[in-house]
């Protein structure tokens, strides 16, 4: 019965793609699964927090021990540089494995060179309260004092210059800092399970168009526009995309 | 003393005659009702963990459990140490080793992660098995079941719970267990969510000019409070050091004792500062006698050089501190007492059933 059910449903939506077809533009749309893990790293090193073993563009040896963010509006390229949304928002937590994955389930099969991606919230969401109030959520609440809406990014660590240890908290929010960034790789969505890895460098947050320099530009981002705007620009190529 | 002598005199007294009059353990069936925590809006999902589900009999055992002293050799209760009017916390436990403990609050436990100052203990529902030790407690767990099964109201009370037909059969870690979790099903009923502030977020009263400035303090970069102290409450749960110390030995290793890595050496669980006017002294030791204090603590006294010191904690040009002035603290003082809530100190369904 079950099988039928089935059945039936895909003869309809492949009677509404011969449809369409023959309406519109072609849009082969059969729903596939699509598996985005989102992986961290510095380089070619690994990410392990709280150890000062990593070194910036800038050359100040750093440890993290937070990188919080949303990565939102995941869009697929095709070659003729057309963009299909896949997905609204997700919560990360480079510590937690359990938020470093996507399942998407209505995936178009095809082929396509890149992701488009924010590291953010647009602005229709970008307001308090807009989200659901998960605990992730509420703490990544920008306050209503400093204009409202959610922390984009929180990336926050400890670096050392002439021999001393000092704090960095590179926080990212209000709608003007939106990070939008792509990756680029020539991959194709099937039927059956699909998969992808989106590797985020966080040495690119400090460089590239810009060297982002913790003496130079501050190692606390809050309330500092110019540093904000470099990270944003640098957040542009934060990610490549591994199969 | 001698008042508890007489106490537990006349509930001996009461106890006999009740017990001639209904039948501890009914032959009913065991239907625990589902008690639905209420969630104030705007607040996340609270954490409850599918082996101990909050049910109106576990709350009410677990109620009068809390104010009882019938699971200590002391005389002690949970009530003992936490005091309703300090947010059902005390001032200061000294431990059997001479450290000064600060007692945390028992307020929206149920939206918690982690527990105690430093997150030693991952369940909310183990935390009282702690006090069945001879520093709490110090429990006899036979004359402990001897005194519940003579009791007119408990065998009835953990049947209808926890569908335990006599506590005497069951092994003395069971009963602790059960103890607890009933324990802790009264406790993620406290809720607190009727201060000023909360008044303020759902546009019932305003702050007053001064409350207003604080708050901008404090959810700004110029206090910044907020980064360890957002959310509806008033903690974003993080375990970190916030720079009270360089050196550290004993309590003071916060979360070091409980994982072993040198990274986690000072860190201590960023309180929730709902009900701070009544919870003095502050940190976790208590080193600090009022909010005055910590503020200037904030404003002047950290210790940068504190080896894994937040990063939020270091703020360049901060160097000397926040720079807030004599009027900033008053005001930010009188925006932390917005955050006391005296309705769940004298809501009649938290208050002593005895």
């Amino acid at each position: 019965m079950k099988k039928i059910f089935i059945s039936v449903i895909s003869l309809a939506v492949l009677l509404g793609g011969c449809k369409k077809d023959s309406e519109t533009e072609p849009t082969p749309l059969t729903p596939n699964s699509f598996t985005i893990t989102i992986s961290h790293s510095v380089d070619a090193q690994s990410l392990y927090f709280d150890s000062l073993m990593y070194t910036n563009e800038a050359g100040y040896n750093y440890s993290v021990s937070r990188v919080w963010y949303y990565l939102s509006n995941l869009k697929l390229i095709k070659s003729d540089s057309s963009e299909i949304k896949i997905s609204d928002y997700l919560f990360v937590d480079a510590a937690q494995s359990s938020t470093c994955k996507m399942n998407l389930s209505s995936v178009p099969e095809g082929s396509y060179i890149g992701i488009a991606y924010s590291i953010g919230l647009d602005s229709s969401t970008n307001q308090t309260g807009a989200l659901p109030a998960t605990v992730e959520n509420l703490q990544m609440e920008w306050p209503v004092p400093m204009g409202g809406g959610y922390h984009f990014l929180k990336f926050e660590g400890s670096f050392i210059d002439s021999s001393l240890s000092y704090g960095f908290t590179m926080h990212i929010g209000t709608n003007t800092y939106l990070v939008n960034g792509k990756a680029w790789r020539n991959f194709s969505i099937g039927s059956g399970n699909n998969q992808i890895n989106l590797a985020m460098n966080l040495n690119e947050w400090f460089r590239n168009p810009m060297v982002y320099d913790f003496d130079m530009d501050g190692n606390y981002s809050m309330g500092n526009m110019m540093a904000m705007d470099k990270l944003m620009k640098n957040g542009a190529d934060v990610f490549n995309i591994v199969p | 003393m001698l008042f508890l002598v007489s106490v537990t005199g006349i509930l001996s007294i009461s106890s006999c005659k009740k017990d001639t009059e209904e039948t501890p353990v009914p032959e009913s069936s065991y239907t625990p009702t589902p008690y639905e925590l209420r969630v104030p809006t705007g607040w996340s999902v609270p954490v409850i963990p599918d082996f101990n589900p909050t049910t109106v009999e576990g709350v009410r055992l677990g109620r009068m459990l809390f104010y009882d002293n019938i699971l200590s050799m002391n005389g002690r209760s949970c009530s003992s140490c936490h005091h309703p009017d300090k947010s059902y916390s005390t001032p200061v436990f000294v431990s059997n080793s001479g450290e000064s403990i600060s007692v945390p609050p028992l307020i929206n436990l149920a939206w918690n992660p982690d527990f105690e100052w430093y997150g030693q203990v991952p369940k909310l529902d183990h935390v009282p098995l702690g006090d069945f030790t001879p520093e709490f407690f110090d429990p006899n767990m036979d004359t402990i079941v001897a005194r519940i099964k003579a009791h007119p109201l408990y065998p009835r009370y953990y049947y209808e719970a926890f569908g335990i037909k006599d506590v005497g059969a069951i092994s003395s870690d069971e009963l602790k267990l059960k103890s607890s979790y009933a324990i802790i099903q009264f406790v993620r009923t406290l809720i607190s969510d009727n201060s000023k502030f909360d008044k303020v977020m759902r546009h019932e009263t305003a702050f007053t000019p001064e409350e207003m400035d604080g708050s901008v303090t404090f959810y700004t970069e110029k206090g910044d409070c907020f980064h360890c102290h957002g959310t509806p409450l008033l903690t974003n749960n993080v375990i970190t050091n916030n720079g009270l110390d360089t050196v550290f030995s004993g309590e003071n290793q916060g979360y070091y004792n409980v994982t072993g890595r040198p990274t986690d050496m000072g860190k201590f669980s960023a309180p929730t500062l709902r009900n701070i006017e009544l919870t003095a002294p502050y940190m976790h030791d208590g080193r600090f006698q009022t909010l005055e204090e910590v503020i200037e603590f904030y404003n002047s006294g950290v210790h940068w050089s504190s080896p894994n010191i937040d990063p939020i904690m270091t703020k360049p040009f901060k160097e000397y501190g926040l720079m807030l002035s004599d009027q900033d603290k008053s005001n930010l003082i009188a925006f932390l007492k917005t955050f006391t809530d005296t309705s769940v100190i004298n809501n009649p369904e938290y208050t002593n059933p005895f």
